[in-house]
C-alpha cells in the first residue's frame, strides 16, 4: 500500500471488495434459486397457484438447507467465519412473506393480492440480499421486479399465469447474474 | 486545531496491519492461513504484525485443534475495530484538507 492518504484508502476499498467477493460468494445461491424459479413459473402456468405454493413449500427449505451447507463448507474450506445470522433472517422473513400473501389472498380472496404478492416479498427479500452481498446486479433487478409488479398490480395485470411470467424472466436473470458472478468468485477463491 | 495526521495511530497506520484489520472487519474471525494467502504474506511476515496487533489489544488469537491440526484463529476487538474506523476518518480527513488547500 501507498502512504499517500488517497492511494492508501482506495487500496483499502479495493481490499475491501476483494474480500467481500470471497466472503460472500452470490453464484451458487443465485444459480439455485434462479433455476428454482423458472421451474416455478412452468409450474404456476401449467399446474395453477396451489401446485406452486406446495412446490416451494419443499422447494424454498430444502434449497435454503443446501444454500447454508454451502456457506458452512466454503467457510470452513477456505478459514474464515462470517455472521449468518442476516442472512437466514431474509430468507425466513422471503419464505414467511411469500406463504402469508398467498394464504391472504386466498383467504380474502383477493387475486393480486395472491398472484403479485409473493413477488413483491421477493423483490423486497433481494434487495436485502443484494445489499449483504454488496451485489449491485442483485439490488438492481430486485428493484426492477418490484417496480414492475407494481406496475402490473396498478394496471390490473393480477393473473397467475401473467404473475408466472414474470417470475420466468425474474429467475432467468438472478441465473444468469449467478453464472457470470462464479467466474470472478472461482478467480479469487 | 491539531493537524489529522496527528490522529494517526501507527499502530495501525502500518500498511500490512491496515490490511489485516480491513479483512478481520468484515468476518467473525479468519484463521492464520486464510489472512496470509488473502494479504499475500509470509507466515513470518504475518506472526510479527499479529504480534504487534494482539499486544496493542486490536487483535484476538486463539489457537485450537480441529481434526488433530493447529489451527490460529484471528479476530478484530472491539478497540481494533474502532481504531480502524478512526484510522479511515483520519486519513478521509487529510484529503479533504488537501483538497480544500488546492482550492
Amino acid at each position: 500500500m501507498s502512504k499517500d492518504p488517497a492511494a492508501m484508502l482506495g487500496e483499502i476499498d479495493r481490499l475491501s471488495r476483494r474480500t467481500n467477493n470471497l466472503l460472500n460468494p452470490i453464484a451458487m445461491p443465485s444459480i439455485l434459486f434462479g433455476t428454482l424459479m423458472v421451474i416455478s413459473a412452468g409450474i404456476g402456468a401449467f399446474a395453477g397457484g396451489q401446485a406452486l405454493g406446495w412446490f416451494w413449500m419443499v422447494a424454498g427449505p430444502l434449497g435454503g438447507t443446501a444454500t447454508a451447507w454451502y456457506y458452512h463448507r466454503r467457510e470452513d474450506r477456505l478459514g474464515f467465519q462470517t455472521n449468518p445470522l442476516p442472512w437466514v433472517a431474509t430468507a425466513v422473513l422471503v419464505m414467511v412473506g411469500c406463504v402469508a400473501a398467498g394464504l391472504g389472498g386466498e383467504f380474502l380472496s383477493n387475486q393480486a393480492l395472491s398472484a403479485l404478492g409473493p413477488l413483491l416479498v421477493i423483490s423486497a427479500g433481494y434487495s436485502v440480499f443484494g445489499r449483504l452481498g454488496r451485489s449491485r446486479p442483485v439490488q438492481g433487478s430486485a428493484v426492477a421486479l418490484g417496480l414492475a409488479v407494481l406496475a402490473m398490480w396498478a394496471l390490473g395485470v393480477t393473473s397467475v399465469s401473467a404473475a408466472s411470467a414474470v417470475t420466468a424472466v425474474y429467475g432467468f436473470v438472478i441465473l444468469m447474474i449467478g453464472a457470470a458472478s462464479r467466474r470472478s468468485e472461482e478467480n479469487v477463491a | 486545531m491539531t493537524h489529522p495526521s496527528q490522529d494517526l495511530d501507527e499502530v495501525v497506520h502500518q500498511k500490512t496491519r491496515l490490511g489485516v484489520l480491513t479483512v478481520l472487519a468484515g468476518v467473525r474471525k479468519a484463521d492464520f492461513t486464510f489472512l496470509k494467502q488473502t494479504l499475500d504474506l509470509t507466515d513470518g511476515n504475518l506472526s510479527r504484525h499479529l504480534r504487534v496487533l494482539q499486544e496493542a489489544g486490536m487483535v484476538h488469537l486463539e489457537k485450537v485443534f480441529e481434526e488433530r491440526k493447529p489451527r490460529t484463529w484471528v479476530r478484530i476487538t472491539k478497540m481494533g475495530r474502532g481504531a480502524l474506523t478512526a484510522e479511515l476518518k483520519s486519513l478521509s480527513d487529510m484529503i479533504a484538507g488537501v483538497g480544500q488547500a488546492g482550492s
